[in-house]
């Protein structure tokens, strides 16, 4: 019996399990104008299919493996299925005769159909299973098939030398060639020692630019873009490869793996290439599979040239073709990667030469034409097709031809679209400049530039020279009688506020309060905690707002930091106070005047003076004083999104010492709104809900927790509100959604910025009638006057749908931090992209700009962790786990484990929903997430702890029990006759005994061919077939055996082949 | 993604604006417009240190030029 070739065996498994479609099916049309002779046509396809036994061979299975029978060609000429259609309708006919399965037992690799308008207009459509042949079989196919035709035409056999060899004599010979895999003395040993050593280490997952998360499994769908380069850009190309004694190929897989490096998939790229794989002379005109699939590692570190990428990658490209032997499956099985039916193991990337072949085969009579029949697959994730034009008669370049298939999983048209054009753009620029390091190459397209320094910008401001109190007395004196604030059920008008504040003013000039002095505030909630804050800005003082629950000696530090000259407070006369300022002033006495703000003396004080000091916590622990000048304040107020009604009755909420007050407070008060303030202290969400409802507060911004606790139990009160904003941490897709349905006329606004850049750097709404984002809810754009950059590591613009870093520049920017000069210059920079001389501010935070030009955050850059060599962003895997509909808010942290850092997620469970069950979680991230970044354990708790500003306390989150531990926990022994049954034939198959029901296989040394061996028994056993791919996606006892009960219902009308029980992979020859 | 602002092993300037605000700069960077290298190359720490030296007066030099120029506000 002739045994399969090693790729043909990986073909025949795809094949086997039904699950590829038209994965592996190879299409060709030929156009044939003019008088089509069919019986010449029906004795040529005979006379091709009699010349090479592969496209007559079949692949029954004997004993439980599937060989090769070469049928007699009398018995396997193909039968050349004739249709009548008007040539409109042949594409989609194409199309569908394409895609239909083989049944590769019984059935010949090479189907044949002619569509036909009956006149002189003919389609003929060869389709070859890729078991049968590679892409330079089709050439042969066709031009045999010609020759055949133009010699029957003439009554004639045709007159071809005798093939040398035939196939099955290859899969005899390679068998021979190699040798066992398992001894290390054979061909097959050394090569598997060699590729282990080359492929150690390897990611098992690119992170590709603009990709959308990953399904579980991967659906293999795909479509093509193509470009071409430039005639120019095609020479020079080619230039630079002579000069290092390279292929022009391998200078496009250089440019390729320069260009994903730039897009952030890294610098260790192992890029899929086919090889051909006919070095005897005697296979150069056979069809047949001979077609391999290597690695060229392309090794992109350390920022070099092209030039240096171009020397590594021909290196690596040249070992590769002296080790070309090694079948992939070999290597698979041998390096064993983490498997998984989402992605293709051990490279996820290709890129392959194509053969420029004549379009215009040679039939007699007939004007011919092949064309390219596209099956709408895509094995990889990305395959870049690179073919090479010349002059046909100087041989001088004329252009690349790009073609970059995809997979639709993945990724869209425009994403593909934007990657091949970048491409492009970047082999012009390195055959310009081959010496500059790669982060120094331009991978923006045209227009981009302008898109993310200008169009995506905030709109440019006229300076507003301004100070927050003098803005503030314009109102007061455009409506003195105007209510500004209402607290606890009193109002007091501009006007009086204005008086209020100037009689604090004149108290704190008294005692002796010189410009840029600070002045510190400890009072609550109050009418009169904004009047001391006017008062301290009309004093010229920065008012410093200190937090009542703060431990008095952080209170006592603040103050000398910040060498506040006196305190405000409403302690009562006698209740101690924190040391440290020279005065205490209690505002407890009645104004001087009722109204009128004219004769106070007038606005005074510098729009660059300080306005307010707000100390955040420090990574050492040490508070930081952000220290915010008037314009800024001034600027956040003014800008335009605050016009239109939203935000003139707004609830000061917000614990004043954070930065949230500034909106609360300024908004409203320098655009002549209301300020509603909450009563003192904590406020529960009924009350806050009541308050918002019977005060009729039109805007407020709630913390993301906040915002959900209200989404979740307080609808009513958001309905009521016209704009809802939320922030502080990322804003949960599922609850912007809820709020957004059950809220109709609500905008529902997702705000960033840190305390840095004056509370709000960018806003993303979504306002009525709006649809939110399928996936995450951005960030959006930067406010009026402000600039957001997202950045590299060289403070290069990053392309739209690349991580970086996130910079904020211009209108908000606070002066730094109070008299910590080192730390203001080391997070306040100097800005390349803005004016001359201007700052920005270094975020830490991770973001991209989508394609759209919205801001997406994507978690604090330091959060990012590394497992098992995968860069993981924890904030990612939060995103998901919030999706999931039963979730209220999800948290995701690393934990050490005795196996080395593993990944634990937590869930808060949405209120009104029932606690979902931690497994239903795990199926939910399973679907969406890489296995990878699937939590080791799920802990669900009643509520996340938070820190002092509402934020959720990641290092206070319980450490999770070993009892859910899952599958990092210990072995679970088997519970049921079933699963004893399972883990029974499990260590048969795998020869490992004491199986735990929650063991992978594939940690267990289970591979693919292995995996049908087991299902075979399983359905031997259980009468029920499990697909490979469901196995894959469940690959333990218990999740097995949870399928097997609808698998034994579906196994008993099912018409699936059997499963036959396989041994474990070789043969002998 | 490492920081070019937090790479001790790496080689800063220290750069200073019209304002005499003061940034930290690494050292293999071209220096935007409007700044100009008071100190360095050197060490991250020692260009740090040396702000913490001279940057005593972290106002605006437009600020302080305006405040200066005017009469005290009291």
């Amino acid at each position: 019996m002739i045994p399969l070739s090693h790729a043909q065996q990986r073909l025949w498994f795809h094949a086997r399990d039904g699950a590829d479609g038209a994965l592996y099916h190879i299409p060709v049309g030929l156009r044939l104008d003019g008088a089509l002779d069919r019986p010449a046509l029906r004795a040529a396809l005979a006379d091709v299919s009699g010349r090479h036994e592969a496209l007559r061979t079949v692949f029954p299975e004997v004993a439980g493996r599937p060989h090769q029978r070469v049928l007699d060609p009398a018995d396997a000429a193909p039968v050349l299925t004739v249709t009548d259609c008007p040539p409109a309708d042949r594409a989609r006919r194409a199309e569908q005769a394409s895609s239909r399965p083989f049944d590769l037992r019984v059935e010949p690799p090479l189907r044949v159909e002619l569509f036909t308008d009956g006149a002189e207009d003919h389609y003929l459509l060869l389709v070859l299973h890729h078991i049968a042949g590679d892409g330079h079989s089709v050439n042969i196919l066709v031009r045999d098939l010609a020759a055949a035709y133009t010699a029957r035409c003439g009554g004639r056999a045709p007159d071809w030398p005798e093939l040398p060899v035939q196939y099955p004599d290859y899969a005899l010979w390679q068998r021979e060639l190699l040798g066992p895999a398992q001894d290390p003395a054979s061909l097959h040993g050394r090569l598997l020692t060699h590729w282990a050593t080359v492929l150690d280490g390897l990611p098992e997952e690119l992170a590709l630019p603009g990709a959308r998360p990953r399904p579980a499994v991967a659906g293999h769908r795909g479509a093509l873009v193509e470009a071409r380069t430039g005639a120019e850009a095609h020479a020079g190309l080619a230039a630079l490869a002579r000069g290092a004694r390279a292929t022009p190929f391998m200078a496009v897989q250089a440019a390729f793996a320069a260009l994903l490096t730039r897009l952030g998939a890294g610098t260790d790229l192992p890029l899929g290439c086919p090889v051909d794989g006919r070095d005897d002379e005697a296979l150069t005109d056979l069809v047949g599979l001979f077609v391999n699939t290597l690695i060229v590692r392309a090794d992109t570190s350390g920022d070099p040239t092209f030039t240096e990428v171009l020397g590594r990658v021909r290196t690596a490209a040249l070992e590769t073709y002296a080790h070309q032997e090694l079948p992939f499956e070999s290597l698979v099985e041998r390096l064993n990667p983490a498997r998984s039916p989402a992605r293709h193991p051990l490279f996820q990337v290709a890129v392959s030469a194509q053969r420029g072949e004549p379009r215009r085969p040679a039939f007699a009579g007939l004007r011919a034409e092949v064309e390219a029949v596209r099956t709408d697959t895509a094995k990889f994730d990305l395959t870049l097709e690179v073919e090479e034009l010349h002059d046909p008669a100087t041989g001088q370049p004329l252009g690349l031809v790009l073609g970059l298939e995809y997979a639709s999983d993945l990724f869209d048209g425009t994403t593909a679209r934007r990657l091949l054009d970048r491409l492009v753009h970047l082999i012009d620029a390195v055959v310009r400049e081959p010496g500059v390091p790669l982060s120094a190459l331009d991978v923006l397209l045209p227009g981009e530039r302008a898109d993310l320094l200008e169009h995506w910008q905030g709109a440019p401001v006229t300076p507003d020279a301004r100070t927050v109190h003098g803005v503030f007395e314009e109102r007061a004196c455009a409506h003195p009688d105007r209510p500004a604030v209402l607290c606890a059920g009193r109002e007091t008008t501009y006007g009086e506020l204005d008086a209020r504040a100037e009689w604090i003013a004149g108290r704190l000039r008294a005692l002796g309060v010189r410009p840029g002095e600070s002045v510190a505030v400890l009072m609550d909630r109050s009418a009169d905690l904004v009047a001391a804050c006017l008062g301290i800005l009309k004093a010229g003082g920065a008012y410093l707002p200190l937090d009542a629950r703060a431990p008095r000696a952080r209170t006592e530090a603040v103050l000398t930091a910040a060498g506040a000259a006196v305190l405000v407070t409403d302690a009562p006369e006698g209740e101690p106070v924190p040391a440290g300022p020279r005065h205490v002033l209690r505002p407890d006495g009645r104004p001087a005047a009722a109204a009128g703000t004219a004769g106070t003396g007038g606005p005074g004080g510098h729009a660059d003076a300080l306005a307010y000091l707000m100390y955040t916590s420090g990574s050492t622990g040490t508070p930081k004083g952000v220290a915010v000048s008037h314009r800024e304040v001034v600027a956040l107020a003014t800008d335009r999104r605050w016009r239109g009604g939203a935000h003139e009755r707004v609830l000061f909420r917000s614990p004043h010492a954070f930065d949230a007050s500034t909106y609360e407070l300024w908004v409203p008060l320098l655009n002549g709104g209301l300020v509603v303030v909450a009563p003192p202290g904590e406020l529960d969400v009924d009350a806050l809900a009541r308050l918002m409802s019977e005060e009729e507060v039109t805007g407020t911004f709630l913390t993301a927790t906040l915002f959900n606790v209200l989404a979740d139990r307080c609808l009513p009160a958001l309905a009521a509100l016209r704009e809802v904003m939320t922030g502080g941490e990322a804003a949960s897709p599922s609850m912007v959604r809820r709020v957004r349905e059950a809220c109709p006329a609500t905008t529902v606004t997702n705000a960033y910025g840190p305390t840095e850049t004056t509370t709000f750097a960018a806003t993303f709404a979504v306002g009525p009638g709006q649809e939110p984002p399928a996936g995450q809810v951005p960030i959006g754009r930067p406010l009026d006057g402000t600039r957001l950059y997202v950045l590299d590591e060289r403070l290069a613009l990053v392309a739209p749908g690349v991580i970086g870093e996130l910079y904020i520049a211009g209108a908000g920017l606070a002066q730094g931090y109070l008299g910590r000069a080192g730390l203001t210059a080391e997070r306040f920079v100097a800005c390349p992209y803005g004016p001359q001389g201007s700052r920005m501010y270094r975020t830490g935070d991770l973001a991209r700009w989508s394609a759209d030009g919205q801001v997406e955050y994507l978690g604090r850059a330091d959060r990012q962790v590394k497992i098992r060599g995968l860069r993981i962003e924890p904030a990612e895997i939060e995103h998901v786990l919030a999706g999931h509909p039963a979730v209220g808010q999800a948290a995701v942290t690393v934990v050490d484990t005795a196996a080395g850092p593993a990944l634990a997620g937590y869930a808060v469970p949405a209120e009104g929903t029932p606690a979902p069950d931690p497994r239903e979680l795990r199926e939910h991230l399973r679907a969406r997430l890489p296995d990878y970044m699937v939590p080791a354990t799920l802990t669900l708790l009643d509520a996340f702890p938070v820190t002092a500003n509402g934020k959720t306390d990641l290092a206070a989150l319980p450490v999770p029990a070993p009892a859910t531990a899952g599958t990092a926990g210990a072995r679970q022994e088997p519970r049921t006759d079933d699963e004893r049954a399972l883990c029974a034939i499990w260590e048969k198959v795998l020869g490992v005994s004491h199986i735990g029901v929650h063991d992978s296989f594939f940690d267990l040394g289970g591979h693919s061919l292995l995996a049908t061996q087991l299902l075979a028994e399983v359905r031997d056993r259980f009468g029920g077939a499990i697909a490979i791919r469901q196995f894959f996606t469940g690959p333990t006892v218990a999740e097995l055996a949870a399928a097997l009960p609808a698998a034994a219902a579906a196994g008993a009308g099912a018409e699936d082949p059997p499963i036959v029980r396989r041994a474990r992979r070789t043969q002998t020859a | 993604m490492s920081n070019p602002f937090e790479n001790d092993n790496a080689s800063y300037v220290v750069v200073r604006n019209d304002e005499l605000q003061h940034s930290l700069w690494p050292a293999t960077n071209p220096v935007p417009a409007g700044w100009t290298v008071v100190h360095g190359p050197d060490g991250r720490q020692a260009c740090l240190d040396h702000v913490e030296r001279v940057w005593t007066d972290m106002r605006p030099a437009s600020l302080v030029a305006a405040l200066t120029g005017d009469a005290p506000r009291g």
